[in-house]
């Protein structure tokens, strides 16, 4: 099982994916932004991030860019609603882009959770 | 060939010697037979007959003996025909090499020109597809920098057919590379068959002869040193050959992979440009319309003001005009008094007149009562202005309440589009940071993928040096070979002293030369190690 760090600004889901992920074994960590997350990130060295794109201070998109400069094969999985104008789909599409290894459109299942979970470890 | 030759000729040879040998043993036989049945005669015939047979005997035996000194011939010859034999069948030897090494000058010339030739052209082909690609690269780059989406396509478009073109180019020259391999194995093979058959043609020679010809044996021992010499610069440029062919498999797959990434790549970012830029432009729109709203409500609250001083001045004119209408009320009202008066004078002379006023009595009051009409009606009047007055001033009360109202809600319309437009503007802010962000990101990769190119493109380089390197010690060592080959024929082994020195002397400057390039052979063997680069 792996260490997880999942950054959300939303509180209830955070909770949720720590809940789904420590579910099935995993040692998860929680970061309410984009800064708070890159200092859990020093702190845990996780071996998986999960991030949703829109979040106030700093967003997914330089949290991803900022992860991958320091080393391009951290395991990342990107997690999006969109908001108004700017589509989940851009927000995810980018992040693919940019080189994660899974993105999540929200909502999302447990399973496909669990699945891009598994890939994104190569499990 | 030659050596095939003279095996068969020594076959032949022996085998007329078992022949002779066996052919005289059996005249033998009938000689002794015939004797011993002459013999058995005689006890019963003449003596002259036994002579006859004893003489038949003696010559039979000659014969036998005759045929025998034949065919054993080396070792009964003179010094001089021994001397002779040996240099016939050194020079025998002398000639077969001779025929060896201009067949081995023959294989040079297709062999040696296949490495100068197509390899020398396909790398260049190559390194010519790969500048170009490094231009289309270089273009994509401009183009993703321009921003203009359909250069961009463009460029990519005509990347993309360059790919499969160096794709056959590497192909081609690697198998060029593989007949170069494959004739060096086979001339190297046939050198080595060349010099197993001049040691066995040595070997034939006896000992005793060989002190005799000592000036051609050495000449033959300097052969031999040349033709290994000459087999070792074969398996030097072989195993440099499979270096440069194993480098070059490495580089070109390399070359490949990271074309058809960057092409890839390069196609994603177009689409996700193309399909980003569509997004933009429906969000543009939205902000757009937010503007031109704000926009009409600036007007409508800049035209405002003048619509109001309109409306005062038009009631400030009505109110004029009522104020006016107010004084011919005061007039009437006071011509209504007056005439009341004249009246009630008339009414009071009319009743001093007596009964003759009686009439008058009469008018008087009917006048008085038309002043107090006309009293009545002022105040009718009065009462109307005073109410159409009241009328404007609360009218105009009403018409500022409404445009304020109506104010109100436009500001409150304003404020909503404001609103909108500052999230349209933030999502456009998050957008674009987003897309800078990406195609930084892409071009970071871009650049990378280009810088890894072009070091590929600078081994193909060190490629075609390491081919120079070796055409010109091929070259050297052929020159020599020629040189060699001439001197074989013109003196039969004489003045070759140097021959082999000056072969190791190419042999050596070569490896030297490719040692200080950092290309040692013996670096070959270890397949893990990087390549190594140098600036061109």
């Amino acid at each position: 099982m792996a260490r997880i760090l999942i950054i959300d600004d939303e509180e209830q889901l955070r909770d949720l994916l720590k809940q789904m992920l420590s579910r099935d074994g995993h040692e998860v960590v929680t970061a309410f932004d984009g800064v708070d997350g890159m200092r859990v990130f020093n702190q845990f060295n996780p071996e998986l991030v999960i991030t949703d794109i829109i979040m106030p201070n700093k967003d997914g998109i330089e949290v991803i860019t900022e992860l991958l400069c320091r080393n391009p094969n951290v395991a990342i999985i990107a997690i999006s609603g969109g908001r108004r104008a700017i589509t989940a789909e851009f927000n995810l599409e980018s992040a693919e882009m940019l080189g994660v290894k899974g993105i999540l459109s929200k909502p999302f299942t447990r399973d496909q959770l669990r699945e891009a979970v598994q890939h994104a470890l190569g499990l | 060939m030659a050596i095939k030759t003279k095996n068969i000729i020594d076959f032949k040879s022996e085998a007329g010697r078992i022949l002779l040998t066996s052919m005289g043993a059996l005249l033998l036989l009938m000689v002794s037979a015939v004797f011993l049945s002459s013999y058995l005669e005689t006890q019963l015939g003449s003596f002259k007959e036994v002579v006859f047979l004893g003489l038949a005997m003696v010559i039979a035996l000659g014969a036998q003996w005759f045929l025998l000194k034949t065919i054993q011939s080396p070792q009964v010859l003179s010094p001089e025909e021994r001397v002779h034999t040996t240099n016939e069948k050194l020079r025998h030897i002398l000639n077969s090499i001779t025929r060896q090494v201009e067949s081995a000058l023959g294989i040079k010339n297709t062999a040696v020109g296949g490495i100068e030739n197509p390899a020398d052209m396909l790398a260049a082909t190559l390194i010519q597809c790969v500048a170009i690609m490094s231009e289309q690269v270089q273009s994509l780059l401009s183009a993703l920098q321009m921003g203009s989406n359909e250069s961009l396509e463009e460029a990519r478009q005509s990347f993309i057919p360059l790919i499969d073109k160096t794709a056959e180019t590497i192909t081609q020259y690697l198998h060029v590379s593989q007949n170069i391999d494959n004739q060096l194995r086979e001339r190297i093979n046939e050198t080595q068959q060349l010099l197993l058959n001049l040691r066995r043609e040595l070997a034939t020679v006896p000992q005793n002869q060989q002190q005799d010809t000592s000036q051609l044996f050495a000449c033959i021992r300097q052969m031999g040193d040349v033709l290994e010499t000459h087999l070792l610069i074969d398996n030097v440029v072989k195993k440099q050959l499979e270096v440069v062919t194993h480098d070059t498999n490495d580089s070109a797959f390399t070359l490949i992979t990271l074309m058809r990434d960057l092409s890839d790549q390069a196609g994603n970012l177009v689409r996700y440009i193309t399909e980003t830029i569509s997004k933009i432009n429906a969000m543009e729109n939205g902000v757009d319309e937010s503007v031109g709203y704000i926009v009409r409500i600036g007007h409508f609250i800049q035209d405002i003001p003048e619509k109001i001083q309109r409306d005062i001045q038009a009631i400030q004119s009505a109110s004029g005009v009522i104020d006016s209408l107010s004084y011919l009320v005061d007039s009437i009202k006071e011509i209504s008094f007056q005439t009341d008066i004249l009246a009630v004078n008339a009414a009071i002379q009319a009743a001093h007149a007596g009964d003759a006023g009686l009439g008058f009595k009469i008018v008087a009051d009917e006048v008085r009562k038309l002043a107090v009409n006309s009293n009545k009606a002022a105040e009718m009047i009065e009462a109307g202005l005073d109410t159409a007055r009241h009328t404007i001033h609360e009218g105009l009360k009403f018409k500022f309440l409404e445009e304020v109202m109506q104010q109100m809600n436009e500001a409150a319309q304003m404020m909503d589009s404001v609103k909108k437009l500052q999230e349209g503007h933030e999502d456009m802010r998050q957008y674009y940071k987003t897309l800078f962000t990406v195609i930084n990101q892409s071009n970071m990769k871009l650049a990378q993928d280009i810088s890894e190119i072009l070091g590929s493109i600078q081994y193909q380089d060190i490629v075609r040096q390491r081919i120079e390197r070796m055409q010109a010690a091929m070259q050297r060592r052929n020159e020599l070979l020629q040189e060699f080959a001439i001197q074989l024929d013109v003196t039969s082994g004489n003045n070759m002293d140097d021959f082999a020195t000056a072969l190791n002397a190419v042999l050596n400057g070569y490896l030297e030369e490719e040692s200080y390039h950092g290309n040692s052979l013996n670096s070959s063997d270890d397949g893990d190690q990087p390549p190594k680069f140098e600036l061109f």
